[in-house]
């Protein structure tokens, strides 16, 4: 397999732009990633036991030089979030090695774990087509993140721009899509809701629209579909676990029931106990292990990876429920905190939701959920309600009607918090520690 | 103290409301609340809007595990928990 620098070497034109406005070419990103590998590679032939050292980031610009420079030439690179760790061995030669990436999950319900990939299990998702050159890429993620690292590899080894949009809130990085002419963003569904709520997205034409991260819930699709009617849109499943993952397009929540018999891009899935299990094109065990070669993934006779997604089957249709580890145990009955958000999103009223669990002596956990409304013009704390404004106590009664209707009793929430804001996480999700 | 109880009592009609439950007819202060009509779903649910009405939770500084058995119990649990405050 050629490099990832060598795959790169026919594109021209704008590479990355920095969070400064700085616009760095193909070419430049070339020469500088020649010229770090060369650096890397006289230091490494110079020393008995190689070259171990890390290499401190500073701009978007830096992260794809120093990557390009580093993959194929170090044995070794770990992903941090100020850094790239790296280790090249010393009778460094100048064909390639192949590079191991060791990647953090972002941990949204349990410890971060570190997961170990290949440079081809981590690129298995990139699409190489000519028209997508044309692409301007919004980089919303962390890039030493999975999710962050698959946009700069979809923008790099395309020939596309990428943007980098990460700096300050949502309407800072709108505005940061909007100075960059941005066409392409993916995000994940929170990040979605409240970019929706913001000026800027009227403004700008999408022709890539994708989500991932999280459940994409149907009026989130729907919504989408209607504000950007020419955009192509993915909703994309990816297990860091599997290092792998599979993009729906036709606008609907869930994947085809269909694909667990017919499999998708190469990967099996299987549905056991209501757990999604898939099987990667490339065997598992090359992602099956930690820097220690501890197993880290749950992989079964047949080599399917548990995804601790739990699923449901309806009008031949998986939709996904939540995370198996993430559940609140109320009072014995199993509550996925992403349902009741579904549910919530789909009240008129709503535009996030979080739920969590709270300690209940009896019960052992309660549900609670925190909701930002659609409608600012809520009256003050205390205020009467008139004829075209409710109160908030009016809001939290029709919301828990709504969850009754939609769920069942041990799934309502306890309480509803109405709240102004819902602060997402660095990967771009709600947070439901 | 007729003014909490009835405070209670209405929360305990909207949490029947929402949550599917029919409370007994004439609750007094000696009903036993577990035959009251709410299950202990609900009695979370009916403390969780009794916060937001009082801004206070007596049982969760309780050090033992034991919520009162009739509504007069409960009743006062929360006079209680508001005296210091008035």
């Amino acid at each position: 397999m050629n490099s990832l620098l060598a795959r790169i070497q026919t594109y021209s034109g704008p590479a990355v732009i920095t969070h400064d406005g700085r616009t760095i070419s193909y070419e430049t990103l070339k020469a500088n990633a020649t010229s770090l590998r060369e650096t890397y590679r006289n230091a490494a032939t110079d020393s008995d036991d190689g070259l171990s050292g890390s290499e401190a980031i500073t701009d978007l610009a830096h992260f794809v030089s120093t990557l390009l420079a580093l993959e194929s030439a170090a044995e070794q690179i770990t992903f941090t979030p100020a850094s790239l760790s790296y280790k090249l061995p010393s009778n460094v030669s100048h064909s390639t090695i192949a590079t191991t990436w060791f990647i953090q999950t972002s941990g949204t319900t349990g410890n971060p774990k570190k997961i170990a990939h290949t440079t081809s299990s981590i690129c298995s998702a990139i699409q190489i087509k000519p028209h997508l050159s044309e692409l301007r890429w919004a980089l919303t993620y962390q890039p030493y993140r999975f999710a962050g690292l698959q946009v700069v590899l979809q923008g790099l080894l395309s020939g596309a721009c990428t943007i980098d949009c990460l700096r300050g809130d949502i309407a800072d990085k709108s505005r940061q899509m909007l100075n960059g002419h941005v066409n392409a963003l993916s995000a994940t569904p929170s990040f979605w809701r409240q970019f929706l709520l913001n000026e800027p997205s009227h403004q700008l034409a999408f022709s890539r629209v994708s989500l991932g991260g999280e459940i994409a819930d149907q009026p989130l699709l729907d919504a989408l579909v209607s504000r950007y009617p020419k955009a192509k849109m993915f909703h994309i499943y990816a297990s860091t676990e599997a290092g792998v993952g599979f993009a729906v397009s036709d606008g609907k929540a869930g994947f085809p029931e269909q694909w667990l018999e017919t499999g998708v891009n190469g990967i099996r899935l299987r549905v056991k106990e209501n757990i999604l299990w898939l099987k990667p094109a490339f065997p598992a065990d090359t992602v099956n292990r930690n820097n220690n070669d501890q197993a880290v993934v749950h992989t079964d006779e047949d080599g399917y990876i548990n995804t601790q997604d739990a699923v449901s089957i309806s009008h031949q249709r998986v939709f996904f429920k939540g995370r198996d580890n993430g559940v609140i145990n109320v009072g014995g009955h199993k509550v996925f905190p992403e349902q009741v958000e579904s549910v919530l999103l789909s009240a008129e009223q709503v535009a996030l939701a979080r739920v969590y669990s709270k300690p209940h002596k009896i019960l052992g956990q309660i549900v609670i959920a925190d909701v930002v409304l659609l409608a600012p013009e809520l009256d003050e704390p205390a205020g009467e309600a008139t004829s075209t404004t409710l109160s908030a106590k009016q809001i939290q009664m029709a919301l828990m009607l709504h969850c009754k209707t939609h769920l069942s009793r041990a799934d309502m929430p306890t309480k509803i918090n109405i709240v102004p804001t819902l602060p997402l996480s660095d990967s771009g999700k709600v947070s439901r520690q | 103290m007729t003014d909490l109880r009835d405070t209670i009592l209405d929360s305990m009609r909207q949490v029947a409301l929402i949550s599917d439950c029919t409370l007994v007819d004439n609750i007094d202060d000696d009903t036993v609340l577990l035959q009251s009509g709410l299950d202990s779903l609900g009695f979370a649910m009916l403390v969780a809007q009794l916060e937001e009405e009082f801004n206070v939770d007596p049982f969760s500084e309780m050090e033992l595990a034991v919520y009162p058995r009739t509504l007069g119990e409960f009743v006062s649990a929360y006079q209680s928990a508001l005296q210091p405050s008035e």
